[in-house]
Parts: structure tokens; sequence; C-alpha cells
């Protein structure tokens, strides 16, 4: 009789109970574990080493390049363009709205509404990379362009944005 | 040669594999070919005769199952000449192509039975859609149907890489750069999807090991409880024989009685329903009055009409096959985008929004929506009451579906979509034509009893389906106007 009016007292003022902690502690443990699996998956699948090109290259002595021509650099999917005034800059041909490769109408840079057209969904952008019409929600990517002991160096992982976008030799 | 064939079938190795004894004489016989059978017994022994019927279900659910069974045969086929590598998998199509005995026509077949299963689930869903097969207790069964139908189009969409041609490689990119687009997590997520940042070899075991192991075994996962749930939600959907208008209007709650009639060879005899089999968790606002059905075998009234649709469908398949070649463009060159790159003909509803709208509204919002609302069909009670359009409130029901019209057709107007703004006037204009004429009968009587629910559907499907059609015969060169027949 004693017992159990003993253990009413307990359960009237103990919040927890052990079935109640065992299966807190249990799901918790089972949650934090599904978690962890869920992040060590995503990491496991995350490339670590990626065999892509080096994104800096050397497009060679400004010289080769002509007054006001367009040269596309297959590798590395982008213009380089040396200007009327013989000022160089290197534009992206991947288009901004889907990744599809720009075509520079003519090899002449000096048209400058529509130069450049996408052939998948009909983005136009002058020669400078500026959205004309279509789609695409962002003029095309440039990137910086050095002479570097006399020789022109592309680094494919600065973009820049147009004040900084030419190199003025 | 009779001897010998029954001397077999009473040998003691017969009879452990096959425990129903040949031939069939009795409805016991046939009930316990079915019970009997591991393949067969995912039918229950007898069905009802209406819901059989190729007319109204035109067998659709069956044809998409039959396509992925045919497609995991010939994709298994072809996995024995496969290497998800760069250039043999390219190299690999040519030897199936020219060189492997028969490569080609397997090739074809997978081709042409994927592109038909996109199809022919669409169409599975409308089906199930206007008839109203999803109502409770089937809720969950339809979000299971629609999760099937974005795996089916996973499985078209990694399956397209794979040539590693031309074609493969742009719609690959445009569908990945899609992603991109995704708020917060759209660049890691195309990162972890691509394996890098560009598609290259790593891109293409990723979509190898979807295409032919993760999604297949979700996908069987997925379709075995599809089955099982229509067997515990009571079995094949079917249309109760058409109630008097009074009954229609309003639906009383009765309940089912307690005996079916089963058609046997001596004749029809009624039983008691087993209401362990048919468990009923309908709310009774849902229930409606059904007269007894009336049932027939499954062995063999359903089987031969599987075997019939199956047949018809593999002939098909081999004719299309025969005379159709899969295509297989140049192999894949990230240094040149051909003129016009297409996504996948299914997605290419997507690519012409893209045309139109930004891409975070057209390639995340519009289709993201488009899911959430098939997800939520069978959760609204309006798509279970299914009215008549025009029966309550008449003219608040023109205000609210005015504006509704209003701001879709003109916020596409204002993109120039009119691809989207036509369809949605033209329905609009259909939809309204039993509010201004009075009628019961004929056409309009039809257009009268049609609820708010077929309205959206319909729209849902004509706008899909015509910006699919522009997308793939009306877009050429840099995404501009072309008339397929010029």
């Amino acid at each position: 009789m004693t017992d159990s009016n003993h253990n009413t007292d307990i359960e009237k003022h103990k919040s927890i109970d052990r079935r109640k902690f065992c299966i807190i502690a249990g799901s918790t443990a089972v949650g934090i574990v599904g978690a962890g699996s869920i992040a060590v998956m995503t990491d496991f699948l995350t490339p670590k080493v990626l065999r892509e090109i080096p994104p800096r290259f050397t497009a060679g002595p400004p010289g080769i390049f002509q007054l006001n021509s367009v040269v596309y650099n297959e590798a590395y999917r982008l213009y380089i363009v040396r200007d009327e005034r013989g000022f160089f800059y290197a534009l992206s041909a991947v288009c901004t709205h889907l990744g599809c490769l720009v075509n520079w109408k003519s090899g002449d840079p000096s048209d400058e509404q529509g130069a450049i057209s996408c052939p998948c969904h009909g983005s136009v952008y002058t020669r400078t990379g500026l959205v004309v019409s279509g789609p695409a929600p962002r003029p095309l990517d440039k990137y910086r362009i050095s002479l570097i002991e006399g020789k022109l160096i592309v680094d494919t992982s600065d973009i820049v944005d147009e004040k900084d976008m030419f190199l003025k030799i | 040669m009779r001897r010998y064939w029954d001397l077999i079938q009473r040998s003691r190795v017969w009879r452990s594999v096959f425990r129903t004894r040949l031939p069939i004489k009795s409805g016991l016989d046939r009930s316990l070919v079915v019970f009997n059978s591991l393949t067969l017994h995912i039918h229950p022994v007898k069905v009802r005769e209406r819901a059989i019927r190729f007319s109204y279900t035109f067998y659709l659910g069956f044809i998409s199952f039959f396509l992925f069974v045919i497609l995991l045969i010939t994709g298994v086929l072809l996995m024995f000449y496969y290497q998800p590598s760069i250039p043999n998998a390219y190299e690999n199509m040519k030897d199936l192509d020219y060189v492997v005995s028969y490569g080609m026509f397997l090739r074809n077949m997978h081709r042409w039975a994927g592109h038909l299963m996109v199809i022919v689930v669409f169409l599975h869903m409308l089906r199930v859609f206007y008839d109203g097969a999803y109502k409770p207790p089937r809720e969950f069964n339809w979000v299971v149907g629609v999760v099937l139908m974005i795996l089916t189009l996973l499985e078209g969409y990694t399956g397209y890489l794979l040539p590693y041609d031309q074609l493969a490689y742009w719609a690959v990119t445009v569908g990945a750069n899609i992603i991109d687009y995704a708020p917060l997590i759209g660049k890691n997520l195309r990162f972890l999807f691509l394996g890098g940042n560009e598609i290259g070899e790593v891109t293409l075991v990723r979509f190898y090991v979807l295409h032919c192991i993760a999604l297949p075994i979700l996908m069987i996962g997925l379709i075995a409880f599809h089955f099982w749930r229509i067997r515990k939600d009571g079995g094949l959907h079917y249309k109760p024989e058409k109630r008097s208008r009074q009954a229609d209007e309003a639906p009383s709650p009765v309940q089912e009685p307690s005996t079916e009639i089963i058609e046997d060879a001596s004749g029809p005899i009624q039983v008691g329903k087993r209401i362990a089999v048919f468990p009923h968790r309908v709310p009774a606002r849902f229930q409606t009055q059904t007269p007894p059905e009336k049932l027939v075998a499954t062995f063999p009234h359903l089987i031969i009409r599987e075997i019939i649709c199956f047949q018809l469908l593999i002939i098909g398949l081999t004719v299309v096959s025969i005379f159709f070649d899969a295509p297989l463009e140049g192999l894949a060159n990230p240094y040149n985008t051909p003129k016009p790159s297409k996504a996948p003909w299914y997605f290419l509803g997507i690519q012409e929004m893209l045309h139109k709208f930004p891409p975070l509204v057209s390639g995340i919002l519009l289709p993201g929506l488009a899911i959430i609302g098939l997800l939520a069909v069978p959760y609204v009670s309006i798509n279970i009451r299914r009215e008549p359009l025009w029966v309550h409130r008449r003219p608040k029901t023109l205000l609210i579906l005015s504006v509704a019209t209003l701001v879709v057709a003109g916020l596409s107007s204002l993109f120039h979509a009119f691809s989207i703004a036509t369809p949605t006037l033209l329905l609009y204009g259909l939809a309204v034509i039993p509010y201004l004429i009075r009628s019961e009968k004929g056409w309009i009587g039809w257009l009268y009893r049609r609820s708010l629910a077929d309205w959206i559907m319909t729209w849902f499907v004509v706008v899909v389906t015509v910006l699919t059609l522009i997308g793939t015969h009306f877009r050429g060169s840099e995404w501009r106007w072309v008339w397929p027949w010029m």
C-alpha cells in the first residue's frame, strides 16, 4: 500500500518517465545519424578534384592581334577583341541565359548593335556584351586581361566589370 | 505426346512448381490460378466488369507499366554494349547502329518506348483526373502517381545524355542551366548534379548510374506501392451507374450494400462482401450510393485483356522501331552549339517559356507551381465535389473567373506570351457560354456540367500542349518562329 503511494508520488513529480526518455533519446540519435548520412553522402558526391582546364592562359603577344579584330578561343570559350582604339578585352562566349555558345555575326567588331547572338533562345548582345534583346538576364562575362612580360594573360576565374574590362595599350 | 505431357504434369517436380492443376474447369480453379501465383496475385480474384472496360480506362496504366518492363529489358540489353566514358559512349552508339546485330533495333525500341512512356503516363494522369479517380480514399495513390510521372521525366532526361552526341550534350546543358536559377541552392545543386562546372566524364557516369540503377530501383518500389494501394483502396476505380439528377445535386450518405453479385459458371450469385479487403474510410459526405456491381473472374477476363494489350503494344513498337531510327548526331562538341539547340521535347514547353519570361519564373517558379498544384489535387475540396461551375452564386463566380482570366492573360501578354494568353481567353469563352445561355441539353448542357476542376485542368493541358508544340515544331535557329512545312 505504501509502495503504490510512493510510486504515484514519483509519477506526480517527474515530468519525464523512462519510456519517454528512451523515445526522445532514441529518435534524436536516429535523427542525428540520418542527417549525418545525408551530409556525408552529399560530401561524397561532391567532386574534390576537377579535371578541368586551368583558369589562366597565355593568349600570345599583343602584336599578333590586328586592330579591329575578333579572335575566338575555342578551349576557353571566349572572344579576345581588339577594338579600333587598340584596346583589348576578353568576352565570354557562354550565353548568360542558359549556357549556349553565342556567335559573333561577322569577324568585324565595329558592328555595335546586335554583334553577338545566341542560337538557343535568341538573346542579342552588343560587341561589349551588353544585352540588346532576348531573354538573357545580364551582360556576357568579361575576364581580366593583362600584359605580363610582353604577353597577354587572360584569367577566366577573374570576372571584371565594365570599367576594368579594357586593357589599354 | 499427350501422355508424356500428362506424365510431366503429374510428376512431383512439376507439382512442386505449379500448384494449379490444368485444365481449369470451375470458378474455384479460376480463383486459384490468381491466388497461387506470385505475379498474378497482384490482382484480386474477381474484378468489377465495369472497371476493366477498355472504353473506361483505355488501359493507360497497364500500358505505362508494360512500357516500363520493355524499357527495363531493352535497357539491360543495351547496357552490355555501353561504357559511360568519352568518347567510348558515342562510339558504342555507332557500334550499336552499324555493327551489333539488332543493336539499332534495340536502341530504337528503347528510345521510342521511352518517349511513348512520357506521353502515356501523362494521359494516364489526365484520365484519372477527369474520372475523379483520385477522390478519397485514393488521394495518396494520386500523389505517388505524380511522383512516378516526375521520375519518368527524370529517366528520360538522364537517358538523353547517354549517347553523348551533339543533341544530347546541348539538351542537357540547357536543362542543367535551368537548375542554376533555383534560389539559394541552384549553383551547388548544379555542381553536384553535373559533378563539376561543365558536362564531362563525371557527369556521364552520374547520369548513367541514375538512369540505370538509382531511378529504376526507386520506380520499381513506387510502382509496387502504387499497385498494392489500388487493392487497399478498394480495387480498380470504376464509375457507378449514372445517378438521377436529384441524387447528383444532393449526394446523400448511404451505406453500400453488403453483398455483391458474382458471375460464376452457374450464373450470377450473391455473396457477402469481405469488409477486411475493402475498408471504407471515406468521409460520409463523399460517400454516394452505388448499386451492386457485376463481377467477373480475373482469370481469364482481365488477364486476356492485359495479354492482348501487351501484344498490340509490342507489335506497334516493333513496327515503329523497324521503320524509324533513333537520331544520332555528331560526337558532342562543347565548343560548338548547334542551331537550334533544344532540350528533350517534353521540356520544350519550359524552353518556350524561357524565351518569354525570366528564367526564375519559367524554369523554377511555374514548373514548381504546376507540380505542387498536381500534388494538391486530391486534397482540395472543389476537386472532390466536382459540382458544375455555375450551380451556386453565379454572378460572384463570373467575377472571380473573369478577374483570374484577365490577370493570367494580361500578365502573359505583357511578356508577349500570346501562346498562353490566347488559349486562356478561348477557354474562358467556352466556360462562360453556359452562363449566358441556360440550357441543359446538347453541347451547352455538356459544358454546363463541367466543374471548375475540369476547366482548370483543361486549361493546364491546353497551355502545356500549345507551348510544347510551338517549342518542338515552330522554333528554329535563335528560337525564331519557323513554319514546320517550310
